[in-house]
């Protein structure tokens, strides 16, 4: 759905973006990660053909942006960071704007079923000078949708929203992505990436670090699975057994919990409630708990931990 | 390459007539040489008629003292006929000179002298520009009867005739030529050489002769002929009192008032009621001279108010516009 | 859909919707009346003339007025659509425009043709209230009035793609519309300069004066081919001459010189990009 190949882009001497290659599939939700000033901004304005590369290629659907200009247009939805609106319009003006320059079919019924999904018809008549900035988030939202695009480019969907906005945003992510369509997302929320993406690339002064599915991801920075758990009746042996396992790297017990550290080629949830039982433990509560997609981006960023290969792939 | 040749003007109906025309090469000598003839015959003329008369005052004279000595009498028939004076030849004819006699197409050029042997002479080479008139057409100079001493002029035939309620007034049609500002008094002012100055994109309208006195003005309404006026002689004759001060007449040589009097100004004289004309000149044979259509308008003095309030109907519009769109957006609003 | 296509639909979205935006507002008809109230003083001073002489020799005494009024409605086209650029781009929401199937050309000439279709509406309005006139002071209308109002749709065009040009070069809306108004009036007061000095006899005038009658000359005589009015005297020039193949050329001139100045400004916008 896209590909880059050796996308750069320079301003003077400034390196913004370095020779990426990321490849997004058909049907996929991709989350686009990186520090600020990383160049995520920049890459989405390469695809979209707002800013020209200073070299490298740039395919979407599989065509050349240059040559199938207006066609593939029409099939990207695009929610900026920022929501620009027309502010002595209303919602339903703006939205049929749009519809008529996007030529969207049955313009007045789509209109009203993108602002239900967004939760917004009630606010169609009012002007968008009045809107917070929530609901003009919101309001780009259901503009992007208006047109049915196969292709959604959203950078920062979420932000500016209140749980109840967020949690709206994400449904309308997987129901989207369930009909489909492909969702490139830039966001600085990783919890919501962490739930909804398949697949995430993260950029660090211009650079593709990594691109992989979250799991590989994290499994490629931490090689541990840490299962804490709360316990009665806890007695030395239970540690000194779990540690005989060849699956338990450390069982360590403090302050009433116990934290075994397992391999991360398996559930070994089941095992270790099993010797606990053995030695007469009962098992109160047991969490395992793995890296975040937050530690792990940290840990890539902040060590600029390149996790591709020479030829750019995810190792 | 041009030759020296000889050249002089010829002035048909003489020298403040305004016509003229060159004649070149024996032409010129010949009618020079006329000329001469005609002025050496006048003055001979002028000289028998001075003599003539001196023998005639003479015999006056001896009449005169036969009458007061014998008291004879002398009838009308018997006394000798004063001697008639001879007039001067009107036409005339400048001397014949020599010159290079420039005559070509519109363009630019160079000029220069060259010597016997073939070669430029340094410092005579000089830029020749040959230009001609842009368009043609006729000129009025229209007298309005109120202010006779300010005339005005109608010069393109774009031009329209304003007038306010009846008036009187008296046309004098000329033909004319439109030249370009700069190139025409580059040419005609060599005595003020910045004339021109700064003036290449401005044109020029210049009267050239007057039209004939058989000349008609044509005023139509409606593009009918309604009224057909013929150049007549006029006299401002002044009044006593306060009004005016001055009456225009028509000029009749053969009356006593007149007598010893030349007329003021020759003019079409037309007296218009308020309404919409046009105007045109038309020769002996009917022809229309062109360009020299022009519409005549009385215009309705109107109150300005009325078009103060003509100019505020947009605003209007745009105020209703503007309310009612902030009405329908209010109830959109409400009704949601 | 062809690349013919989609301009053709986003050129008439986004007219429409510019259109709309200036007909629901109440600028364009503060102008027009303002155009006609000063266009009313030459009437007036026209028919002072008349009635205070009782004869006056005119040439076509409402072309000045409505030429006057047309000027004052072209430049605040010519300035909304400046601003309307210039702001859209300071707003961001041209960016989000060209999200969409859009490109410079399209949006380019969406703006020219939302303004010159404004510009004819304006026109007729004028020629209406100007026939009026015409026939409440006799002054008449004769062929050289349409033709100048036809003359003026080219000049508004001419502005209207001037005013463009500058706000694709500007960064500011501020900066491209005091740019605009200075340039315009500039070449106007060249122009009208020149004209009154040209009026002036040499015999009159000192020579100082004659040497700045010939600097300005100079000047005004580049310019014509620069400024937007320069176009519009062409054409009622060949008019007035009645001469078929100076008036198409004229028009062919003006048309040039437009498109010259939208593809100019079509350029501009893709070099300069569209974002903030």
């Amino acid at each position: 759905m896209i590909q880059t190949e050796g996308l750069t882009k320079k301003f003077g001497g400034l390196t913004a973006v370095d020779d990426l290659n990321i490849h997004v599939e058909k049907g996929e939700i991709y989350g686009f990660l990186g520090p600020n000033g990383a160049g995520k901004t920049t890459t989405i304005m390469m695809l979209l053909g707002m800013e020209r590369p200073t070299a490298g290629k740039i395919k979407l659907f599989g065509k050349d942006l240059a040559q199938n200009y207006f066609e593939i247009k029409r099939r990207i939805g695009v929610l900026s960071e920022f929501q620009f609106l027309y502010e002595d319009m209303t919602a339903k003006e703006y939205l049929g704007f749009f519809a008529d320059f996007y030529e969207v079919e049955n313009p007045e019924r789509k209109i009203d079923e993108v602002l239900s999904r967004v939760d917004l018809l009630d606010r169609k008549h009012e002007l968008l000078g009045g809107y917070s900035k929530g609901m003009k988030q919101k309001l780009g939202m259901a503009r992007v949708l208006l047109h049915d695009p196969d292709l959604l480019i959203l950078d920062e969907p979420q932000s500016s929203l209140d749980p109840y906005g967020i949690r709206e945003i994400r449904d309308i992510i997987m129901e989207e992505n369930q009909k489909g369509k492909t969702l490139f997302i830039s966001s600085h929320i990783l919890s919501e990436i962490e739930r909804t993406c398949h697949r995430v690339g993260i950029i660090s002064n211009g650079k593709l670090l990594a691109e992989d599915d979250l799991t590989h991801l994290k499994h490629q920075i931490a090689n541990e699975m840490e299962i804490s758990v709360e316990l009665e009746g806890y007695s030395d042996a239970i540690a000194s057994s779990l540690e005989e396992l060849e699956f338990v790297t450390s069982a360590v017990y403090e302050d009433s919990r116990l934290t075994v550290k397992t391999t991360m080629d398996d559930d070994y949830r089941a095992q270790i409630s099993r010797v606990i039982a053995s030695h007469g433990g009962i098992v109160l509560s047991m969490v395992a708990k793995e890296i975040s997609l937050e530690e792990a981006f940290v840990i890539i960023t902040e060590q600029n931990l390149s996790l591709l290969t020479k030829e750019g792939q995810a190792s | 390459m041009l030759e020296r040749q000889p050249y002089a003007h010829f002035y048909p109906d003489g020298f403040y007539a305004g016509v003229s025309e060159i004649l070149v090469g024996d032409a010129a000598e010949k009618k020079f040489q006329e000329y001469r003839d005609a002025i050496e015959g006048y003055w001979q003329a002028v000289n028998d008629y001075r003599q003539a008369y001196a023998e005639y005052e003479q015999r006056m004279a001896e009449i005169l003292e036969e009458v007061s000595q014998t008291g004879k009498t002398y009838t009308e028939d018997e006394l000798p006929k004063p001697p008639e004076q001879p007039s001067p030849p009107i036409w005339y004819v400048t001397e014949a000179t020599e010159a290079f006699i420039v005559n070509l197409p519109v363009g630019e050029y160079v000029i220069r002298t060259i010597d016997d042997q073939g070669r430029a002479v340094d410092g005579t080479e000089k830029k020749l520009k040959v230009f001609d008139k842009r368009r043609t057409g006729v000129g009025y100079q229209i007298i309005p009867e109120s202010k006779w001493t300010r005339p005005v002029q109608s010069d393109d035939a774009s031009q329209i005739l304003y007038l306010e309620g009846t008036r009187t007034m008296y046309l004098k049609a000329f033909r004319e030529s439109e030249y370009n500002q700069h190139d025409y008094l580059k040419m005609t002012s060599l005595e003020q050489p910045l004339a021109g100055a700064g003036a290449t994109s401005a044109y020029m309208w210049v009267h050239e002769t007057e039209v004939p006195n058989d000349t008609k003005v044509q005023i139509l309404q409606g593009g009918k002929v309604v009224m057909e006026a013929e150049y007549k002689p006029y006299y401002v004759k002044q009044t006593p009192g306060y009004a005016l001060g001055y009456e225009i007449v028509e000029f009749d040589p053969e009356a006593d008032e007149f007598a010893g009097r030349r007329p003021s100004f020759e003019a079409v004289k037309l007296e218009l009621e308020p309404g919409t004309y046009e105007i045109r000149a038309v020769d002996s044979s009917g022809r229309v001279l062109e360009g020299s259509v022009r519409d005549i308008r009385s215009v309705n003095v109107v109150p300005m108010w009325q078009l103060y309030v003509l100019s505020l109907l947009p605003l209007l519009v745009g105020l209703v516009v503007v309310v009612r769109r902030r009405r329908t957006r209010v109830v959109k609003s409400v009704t949601a | 859909m062809s690349k013919m296509g989609n301009r053709t639909n986003a050129i008439k979205v986004i007219a429409r919707r510019d259109i709309k935006s200036t007909v629901n507002g109440l600028g364009i008809y503060v102008v027009a009346s303002l155009a006609f109230l000063v266009a009313m003083l030459f009437v007036r001073s026209n028919l002072k003339g008349v009635t205070e002489n009782g004869l006056m020799v005119m040439a076509n005494p409402l072309n000045y007025p409505f030429f006057i009024a047309v000027i004052i409605g072209a430049t605040y086209l010519a300035l909304t659509s400046t601003m309307s650029v210039s702001r859209e781009r300071d707003q961001g929401t041209l960016e989000v425009l060209f999200y969409g199937p859009i490109d410079s050309v399209a949006y380019v000439l969406a703006k020219f043709l939302e303004q010159l279709v404004t510009f004819l509406g304006l026109v007729i309005v004028y020629m209406v209230i100007f026939f009026v006139i015409s026939i409440l002071t006799n002054f008449g209308m004769d062929g050289s009035f349409l033709a100048m109002a036809g003359l003026s749709v080219l000049l508004a065009a001419a502005i209207v793609a001037f005013g463009l040009l500058l706000s694709t070069l500007c960064r500011s809306a501020r900066t491209s519309v005091i740019l605009l108004l200075v340039l315009l009036i500039l070449f106007l007061a060249v122009d009208v300069v020149a004209g009154i000095l040209n009026s002036m006899s040499a015999k009159d005038m000192s020579v100082t004066l004659v040497y700045i009658r010939v600097a300005v000359d100079m000047v005004n005589r580049g310019l014509q081919w620069i400024s937007p009015f320069g176009y519009l005297n062409r054409g009622m020039l060949a008019i007035g001459l009645g001469s078929a193949s100076l008036i198409l050329g004229s028009i062919g001139a003006s048309l040039l010189y437009t498109i010259v100045l939208l593809a100019l400004a079509i350029r501009f916008l893709e070099r300069r990009g569209v974002r903030k």
